[in-house]
């Protein structure tokens, strides 16, 4: 065999200058797409390979969609572990959908939330599509923040994951109000890439702001994902009620959190009447004093 | 997005995120076509009117065809049901992108002669140009919309003709230089491409 | 003598007809991933696995595919095998596929193995097909590797992330930026340049000294 092969083989080709190849290449597509008129023998066996390709494709994306799909959330899990504060769940089943550009992840120590995770996306119209993901601690500090996936020039884009600029989040409050030194802010910017130190303030600002406006870490909590849509439209003002409480005990120790915060959960279910005007004066209260730790607030609430 | 943020994307796209010094797509037509001034332009146009029309084809393949939250199977047929085609975006894109140089290459020689006669050379290399078919993936991959798609691929074209002349121009003189004879052709043309990107990394803070 | 001609056709591809040093083809994903080894060497281990299969195929329906439609049916075939290197590099391989990123599935348009189906595999037996896509794939993975490594060492200080002492004293970042790149890819292919002419000169010089040397017993 490869005898009869090799008569058909000396591949008598000279030297393979790139413009002949280009120009090869392009005569035959020009020749091949066919000006003239096709007769259907013609067009066969490439569309009998085609079909024969596409099956095969078919076959090999059928075979490897659940470990893409499993890898994928691995690294997801991944990227939040390194951002969240210590947790035992999968956070990843906690899943909310905040907004269009932003999801919510709670993680949970044992039956107590100990900590949100969020990714924020924004889409900075300059390099385009660009995510990050972040922590948030019990008590409404930044834990950490970690870029997910940008497409931000290779090289300098990736000096937004250096420390000097990526740690200067750890710690403050959860508040969406970074801002880069040049926009008046007290961020310091990456040198030479200010507009991706923008979108990295513009990223965690519209996380922490649709996760203000959905009431905080409780309405993270797995309890709130796990009640059904119709649960959607009650739940937040549920929890807005409830979130000041949880905040005045986070300060506090931890084990105590649970049951206060079913407390007032339940007083709140018992006089409906009162809730919709509470939570607008406790939303207030939340976004004006948040973090102090607000002794008064919980009589205010009831 | 405003037309500020628009300028500032077609400003990135050009000078930023080049397409031949940020992004290297594209490099086989910018060392092929770069010797003279007036080639380089050409296939520069050529190149700008096939990657805005390929990816003005492409962005509603992807989105009315493939990708299953948004294909037009969804008229017909419970979301559960539609498939989800987004991994044919290659094999159907590089389908669509040779069939479309063809089509152009037709129409351009029947509509518009003397812009055939002017780019007509170019197209058929155009199929092979990475470039093309990376804005097109590119494009979907960074979640633009219809009209950002555009205009991103228009802006970026726009940075493939100012890479490809202001390599062209440097070329000509070159060709009059005592280079080592080991260095000449492309090896030269690499080490300037590089002396090139390098000023063109000093646009990376623009707009910041 | 097969086994002579197979080595020969292997050998062609890594050295005399290397596709990047030498053919000056797929330069784009050459200059694009190169910034550390390991992605050079998945690029380079991801096209050679494209490169092999599709030029078997082509090579095994070279009777079937009529002439005038031989570059579509080659598209069908090559875009076929990328996009399952792309399933299975995003479904076993995550990391690496986020950093090739685009690049993967533009081994699609990579002018080396269009070329090399249109060249060789529709003029070709699939054997010698596969030994030659070997050769060529293994030049390729090859000269990834090459820039990689200079890239990694200089620019990083490491080589398939271990540390290289002296090199992690001072790393010039501008060597995996862009132009770094460039200028690696530039310096190597001079470099080949170089060597090819230092061999011609030599292979000239003793063609001359042959001729005299014959001139002078006549």
């Amino acid at each position: 065999m490869p005898e009869q092969e090799k008569q058909q083989t000396p591949a008598p080709e000279p030297e393979f200058d790139f413009d002949v190849a280009q120009q090869e290449i392009g005569a035959a597509l020009a020749e091949g797409g066919g000006a003239q008129a096709i007769s259907p023998t013609i067009v066969i066996p490439p569309v009998v390979i085609a079909a024969v390709m596409g099956l095969l494709l078919a076959l090999v994306y059928g075979v490897t969609k659940e470990p893409i799909a499993e890898s994928k959330r691995l690294d997801k899990q991944q990227k939040l572990a390194q951002v969240m504060p210590g947790f035992d769940n999968d956070p990843l089943t906690t899943e909310v959908e905040l907004s269009d550009t932003v999801l919510g992840y709670a993680g949970m120590s044992g039956a107590d939330l100990s900590g949100i995770g969020m990714t924020s996306s924004v889409n900075t119209g300059y390099s385009g599509y660009f995510s990050i993901v972040f922590g948030i601690t019990k008590d409404n500090t930044i834990e950490r923040v970690r870029i997910l996936e940008s497409f931000e020039t290779p090289g300098l884009g990736s000096k937004a994951s250096e420390p000097f600029f990526i740690d200067q989040f750890e710690g403050r409050p959860a508040e969406p109000n970074f801002k880069v030194a040049k926009d008046n802010g007290d961020i310091d910017a990456i040198t030479g890439a200010t507009i991706t130190s923008r979108a990295v303030c513009d990223a965690l600002n519209a996380g922490l702001e649709a996760y203000q406006a959905a009431g905080g870490a409780a309405a993270l909590a797995p309890a709130a994902p796990e009640t059904t849509a119709e649960g959607k439209l009650v739940n937040p003002l549920l929890e807005k009620e409830a979130e000041p409480v949880t905040e005045a005990e986070t300060a506090a120790p931890a084990g105590t959190v649970v049951e206060t915060t079913d407390q007032s959960a339940g007083e709140t279910d018992a006089e409906p009447a009162d809730v919709t005007e509470d939570t607008e004066e406790s939303e207030d209260t939340a976004e004006t004093a948040e973090p102090e730790p607000p002794a008064g607030e919980e009589t205010d609430g009831q | 997005m405003g037309i500020a943020q628009i300028l500032l994307l077609v400003l990135g796209a050009i000078l930023v995120n080049n397409v031949i010094f940020a992004q290297f797509l594209g490099i086989c037509p910018y060392l092929g076509v770069s010797k003279k001034l007036d080639t380089a332009l050409g296939m520069g146009f050529a190149v700008t009117f096939v990657m805005t029309l390929a990816v003005a084809v492409t962005w509603p393949i992807y989105y009315f065809v493939l990708n299953p939250a948004t294909s037009f199977f969804n008229a017909f047929m419970p979301p559960d049901a539609v498939p989800d085609l987004t991994y044919l975006a290659t094999l159907s894109f590089i389908l669509v992108i040779a069939s479309l140089v063809q089509l152009v290459e037709i129409v351009l020689r029947k509509v518009a002669k003397p812009l055939f006669d002017a780019l007509g050379i170019y197209l058929p290399l155009i199929t092979t140009n990475c470039a093309i078919l990376g804005m097109a993936l590119l494009s979907i991959q960074k979640e633009y919309n219809y009209p950002i798609s555009l205009v991103f691929a228009f802006g970026s074209a726009l940075g493939f003709i100012l890479a490809i002349v202001i390599f062209a121009g440097i070329r000509e003189r070159v060709e009059l230089m005592d280079v080592p004879k080991a260095m000449q052709g492309v090896p030269i043309a690499l080490v300037i491409a590089g002396i090139v990107a390098m000023a063109f990394m000093g646009f990376a803070g623009l707009g910041g | 003598m097969a086994s002579r001609s197979v080595a020969a056709e292997f050998v062609k591809g890594v050295w005399k007809e290397n596709p990047v040093l030498r053919l000056l083809l797929g330069m784009c994903p050459v200059l694009a991933v190169t910034t550390s080894v390991e992605n050079g060497l998945g690029m380079g281990l991801a096209a050679t696995f494209v490169l092999i299969c599709s030029n078997v195929v082509v090579s095994l329906l070279r009777s079937i595919i009529p002439a005038r439609m031989r570059i579509p049916c080659f598209i069908v075939v090559i875009a076929a095998f990328v996009t399952i290197v792309d399933l299975v590099l995003q479904g076993f391989f995550f990391e690496l596929s986020k950093s090739l990123g685009v690049f993967v599935p533009l081994i699609v348009v990579n002018c080396i193995i269009l070329g090399r189906a249109e060249a060789f595999a529709y003029k070709n037996g699939p054997f010698y097909s596969m030994i030659d896509a070997m050769g060529m794939g293994v030049g390729f993975t090859l000269a990834l590797m090459t820039v990689g490594t200079v890239r990694e060492l200089l620019g990083n200080g490491t080589w398939l992330g271990f540390a290289v002492p002296p090199f992690t004293l001072h790393p010039w970042i501008i060597m995996i930026l862009p132009p770094g790149a460039f200028i690696t890819l530039g310096l190597l292919v001079a470099g080949m340049n170089w060597l090819t002419q230092q061999q011609e000169a030599k292979r000239r010089q003793a063609a001359r000294e042959a001729r005299l040397a014959k001139g002078g017993t006549a």
